[in-house]
């Protein structure tokens, strides 16, 4: 229990931990202090003068006595000068006097100088509606001001400069409150967005490459508490109150974000945070901001498409299922049900996934069901519900295999939070560098493949730390002693120490010996580790877990939306069915006639690009549930329009296993006459699969998408796994690529380009070239220099690509990401060896530097003042 | 962009300061001097690797100051203070004078790339008021005649008898690093006169009690 004081605030007591602000204080008893540069989420720093109040202290007699009224209260003197209550810390007796005479002259005042240079142009400005200058000039300003007399004095500023792809400022609304800057720098981490040059010519500006270089960079627009910064997609599109803001959650990442979106005649508007503190705070990614237009996009597809002589061509609903019926039933007779293969995708929802589930695997009988085209693996057990606020008391947090800055926003903003504010202990192992190692206390960039050697070097430290530490036995009694499996493990680890682990992972032994030190001494470690990694490495983790005792602080990073649900649903393979790698395999091979995939693209998600074309290509029925025409739909012989997850109810599985509703904001896209009669629609993946079942002679009889809801929830729970250990053996000697070769690695990115970004226009546009990461001084042995335009080769083929000189990978490992536009790893990656040697060959010299506009930051002393602001020359009447 | 040297430099000053955040502004002074008298974008940018810092926050610094210049600059920078003493003493009536001298208004340059002319806020020597700082020395009690003389010997390329206008200037201060200091060849140029530092006045003897 921290101590706890009490202070009065306008004659109501309220009692609050000692520390906290007096405008918390204030909040927390209903009084609403007007405030610009105050935000819950971030550092305090009085720049806007609004929050005011008069604040006292009881006073104290010289023997440091309270001195009491004659009626026995305590004497309260007041401070001199009036105090800015969002930097003021509650003290044990303190007299807060919020509304005052006074202090509402003072707000006027400060009010008269904030709006000395403001447009007054909320008729126009994005803002109003929801502007917290605009209210409180409403509730405190006085209808003049003095400062119009000087109104030769005004300042005329760039309305429209533009920040950002996403965002412009507007000069003459801003008024300095520093909360982008305080965002970024504090919350986000990227501290890209400062204030420059001084006084009255203070404005916001970015430096960075390109510009507002940030994943967050959006919420600047939220926190804004005037109209300086504004969206550009959202621009002059709405008023705000016009609008109506449907909460559901963003089926975009595995962060399972809650955002509210902002419809108007079924068109999408925005999409803005809605405050959930157990997931996204009150913080939503760019991607998510940005990257959901996709779904208002007329290039949706609004009826299904059945091919007839080798054109795809629209048909009815009932056409293109009964076609699809008559097809699994015709393969099930002639070959059984093992011709056919179901994969589904991480977009469905759970209640999608399930009823795709009950349909191939009860009613067709396949066993051959999947939700994606790579072996990932998955959280073993469940971890713990209120897993962020645990992950925040984290001491030592783990981090292996992933970059959540490129795959989970959410995740990413909370590491940064626990490693910033909270001081946890945060170890970054990846082979490559990521923005995560600038916070991290210790960045392990160890060996691609050399996981399961660094992390029994790890086990076999902590074990001897506690062996040789008699405090510590306590712990090895209760967690190792006469655990399944522990004295076989202790016994495996031998081949491990030190050295030799250090050695094969590529890192040095004392940073090996420091993260062991952290580890065995945590109260609370978390381990957060990619999907990508094998199975092996998942086992030493939870070796490492059961060391600690918490087998359910180790959960495996899913970047896809509702990776979890699907799997959870069933979209698995069943007793000797196939997964997606071995579908793509078996229909090449002549083996799997029908292939049904729903919302997923083996093009795109296939290890092997070669092989899944020639899948397509083979397969005899290819059945495509989609929301766009593209590549695979090229290969189809049916496509079904499905609905994306806003224009359907249901639910969805963030990667931490939690369950959240999604609401329907949008009717079904839909194609109609000219008289606006509707002549066809996409629908929900459930409706398209539990028809289907009834068309093969199976009536689920769920009419509704709660019946789904409800069967997923009636699945059985997911129970933490129990603590044990298997012993895991390192066989493999570290990559080492041969002379002259490069060991290619590769990693997700989040503006990859790819399935929903063609139809996002904003985002789209901050999509990188095709690129790949070099070391320094490897290019230099190679003569590229940054930007130039390299081949990479493999054994298999070869991609061109921009190189992009850095110390993010070491000497002799190059990096690309696994997909980016028109350029995909998984045509040269080769899938059958542990990793792929690539060579590199300059093609073409860097292009020339593009010089930057003459007018872009052109602030500070080289500015040409258009206004003389020297006040002496001023005529004041 | 920047020269060996300049980065040299630039990471010895590095070592004298507990944090890289603390080394920006003399980094920032070798770079403008290595670049040529200005910053571009790229040798702020250069600086940002070089001390590990965001780009931003180079920037933000960069524009904070009004000794640094982010456009190309004249030989001479002539920054007048206009600030309230100054400006009470007459200091707007030397900066109109300098402007008829040059031909150019504020923030400009001449044609000849001789002369840039600025204002700029207290330098913090108003007892010597109106006063202007050209290049790194301080120049009081500027008169309009003055003004006349300065430029034309500037002009000249000869460097106006600055000392003696500063006599008045108790502690004068030179600025933080001279040519030499920075490692940058200054054969040809003079060297900047020598500080004569003030001996400490000896302590007045104790008044008697009255």
């Amino acid at each position: 229990m921290p101590d706890l004081v009490t202070v009065t605030i306008d004659e109501q007591k309220v009692t609050v931990p000692k520390g906290s602000l007096v405008i918390e204080a204030a909040t927390q008893i209903g009084i609403d202090v007007p405030r610009f540069c105050y935000h819950p989420k971030l550092s305090a720093v009085g720049m806007c003068r609004m929050c005011l109040g008069e604040v006292g202290m009881p006073k104290m007699n010289p023997d440091r006595t309270p001195a009491l009224n004659e009626d026995g209260t305590p004497q309260i003197a007041m401070m001199p000068k009036p105090q800015t209550l969002c930097t003021t810390q509650a003290a044990e007796g303190m007299v807060v006097l919020s509304e005052t005479p006074a202090v509402v002259k003072m707000r006027q005042a400060v009010l008269e100088f904030l709006l000395a240079n403001h447009p007054l142009d909320c008729p126009i400005c994005d803002k109003g509606g929801e502007c917290m200058l605009q209210d409180q000039t409403m509730a405190y300003a006085q209808g003049h001001s003095r400062v119009q007399d000087l109104y030769h004095l005004r300042r005329d500023l760039d309305k429209d400069y533009l920040l950002s792809e996403f965002i412009t400022l507007d000069r003459e609304r801003c008024i300095q409150c520093a909360r982008c800057t305080r965002f970024l720098d504090e919350v986000a981490q990227d501290p890209v967005l400062e204030l420059v040059a001084r006084g009255s010519r203070t404005m916001i500006d970015t430096m960075s490459d390109p510009p507002v270089d940030s994943k967050y960079s959006g919420n600047t627009i939220d926190i804004c508490p005037v109209g300086a910064l504004t969206s550009r997609a959202f621009r002059f599109r709405s008023r705000v109150w016009e609008v109506k803001n449907v909460p559901t959650v963003s089926m975009i990442d595995g962060s399972g974000t809650n955002i509210f979106v902002s419809q108007r005649n079924e068109t999408l508007i925005r999409v803005i945070p809605r405050d959930n503190e157990a997931i996204n705070e009150c913080w939503i990614s760019d991607r998510d901001r940005f990257g959901l237009e996709y779904i208002d996009n007329d290039a949706r597809l609004t009826y299904p498409l059945v091919r007839r002589d080798g054109k795809l061509e629209p048909a009815t609903w009932d056409e293109a299922l009964q076609l699809v019926t008559d097809k699994i039933k015709a393969a099930k007779e002639q070959r059984g049900a093992n011709s056919i293969g179901a994969v589904g995708g991480p977009k469905l929802t759970n209640e999608g996934a399930l009823s795709m589930a009950r349909l191939f695997g009860d009613v067709v009988g396949t066993p051959n069901v999947d939700a994606g085209w790579t072996p990932t693996i998955t959280t073993p057990g469940k971890p713990p519900a209120t897993f962020y606020e645990e992950l925040e008391g984290a001491d030592v947090i783990l981090v292996l295999g992933a970059n959540p800055n490129e795959e989970l926003c959410s995740l990413d903003l909370r590491l940064k939070k626990a490693a910033f504010q909270r001081k946890a202990h945060l170890i970054n192992c990846n082979p490559y560098k990521t923005p995560l190692d600038r916070l991290a206390r210790q960045s392990l960039i160890y060996n691609e493949g050399s996981e399961v050697a660094l992390l029994n070097g790890l086990a076999k430290l902590v074990h001897q730390s506690w062996t040789a530490e008699p405090a510590q036995t306590e712990a090895l009694r209760n967690n190792v002693e006469g655990r399944a499996g522990a004295t076989a493990w202790i016994d495996s680890l031998g081949p491990y120490s030190s050295n030799r682990a250090a050695e094969l992972a590529g890192i040095s032994e004392p940073d090996l010996r420091a993260a062991a030190t952290a580890i065995a001494g945590s109260e609370r470690l978390f381990l957060l580790v990619g999907e990508d990694v094998s199975p092996a490495v998942l086992s030493t983790l939870q070796n490492l877990a059961a060391l600690k005792g918490r087998s359910d602080y180790l959960v495996v990073l899913h970047p896809e939306p509702n990776a979890v649900g699907v799997r959870r649903a069933g979209l698995a393979p069943r007793e000797g069915g196939l997964d997606g790698q071995g579908m793509l395999d078996a229909t090449f091979k002549g083996n799997l006639k029908v292939l049904y995939i729903a919302a997923n693209n083996p093009l795109h998600w296939a290890a092997d690009y070669d092989l899944a074309q020639r899948a397509l290509q083979t397969a005899e029925f290819v059945v495509v549930q989609t929301l766009f025409e593209n590549e695979l739909t090229e290969h189809a012989d049916v496509v079904l329009p499905a609905a994306s997850f806003m224009e359907q109810d249901g639910t969805t599985t963030n990667f931490h296993g939690k369950v959240q509703n999604l609401k329907q904001v949008f009717r079904p896209r839909e194609r109609r006459d000219d008289d606006g009669n509707t002549l066809s629609a996409c629908a929900p993946d459930w409706i398209i699969f539990t028809k289907l079942a009834q068309l093969l002679g199976k009536d689920f009889g769920y009419t509704r998408v709660g019946d789904w809801t409800q069967q997923f929830k009636a699945l059985p729970a997911l129970t933490p796994n129990e603590v044990r250990f298997t012993p895991v053996t390192y066989e493999a000697s570290p990559a080492v690529a041969p002379e002259g070769t490069f060991q290619l690695l590769t990693g997700n990115l989040l503006y990859d380009g790819g399935e929903s970004f063609p139809y996002c226009d904003r985002l789209n546009r901050v999509v990188p070239e095709p690129f790949v990461y070099i070391n320094r001084a490897d290019a230099r042995k190679l003569g590229i220099e940054n930007l130039a335009l390299v081949e990479v080769k493999s054994a298999r083929g070869a991609v061109q690509v921009r190189a992009k000189l850095g110390r993010e990978v070491k000497a002799g490992t190059v990096w690309m990401p696994r997909r980016l536009r028109a350029v995909q790893v998984n045509r040269i990656i080769e899938v059958d060896k542990p990793y792929t040697a690539v060579t590199l060959t300059k093609l073409q010299d860097a292009p020339p530097k593009e010089t930057l506009p003459a007018d872009m930051h052109a602030v500070g002393v080289g500015e040409g003042t258009p206004v003389d602001m020297n006040i002496s020359t001023a005529v004041v009447p | 962009m920047l020269s060996d040297a300049a980065v040299q430099r630039i990471q010895e000053i590095v070592k004298e300061y507990p944090n890289t955040k603390s080394a920006l502004v003399p980094a920032l002074y070798v770079a403008q001097r290595d670049a040529g008298g200005w910053l571009p974008r790229e040798a702020m940018v250069e600086v940002a690797e070089e001390l590990d810092l965001p780009e931003s926050h180079v920037y933000s610094v960069a524009t904070f100051y009004s000794m640094f210049y982010l456009k190309p600059i004249g030989e001479n920078v002539i920054q007048v203070c206009t600030t309230s003493p100054c400006g009470l003493r007459g200091a707007n009536e030397i900066v109109d004078c300098f402007k008829k001298r040059l031909g150019v208004g504020l923030n400009e340059t001449t044609a000849d790339g001789k002369f840039t002319l600025m204002e700029v806020e207290c330098l913090a020597a108003c007892n010597v008021a109106p006063m202007a700082q050209i290049n790194e020395d301080y120049y009081v009690n500027i008169t309009e005649e003055r003004v006349d003389e300065i430029v034309t010997m500037l002009g000249r390329g000869e460097k106006p008898p600055y000392a003696e206008f500063a006599q008045n200037l108790k502690g004068a201060h030179p600025i933080a690093f001279t040519d030499a200091e920075l490692g940058i060849d200054v054969s040809g140029i003079k060297p900047a006169d020598p500080v004569v530092k003030k001996e400490k006045p000896a302590e007045a003897a104790p008044t008697e009690a009255k």
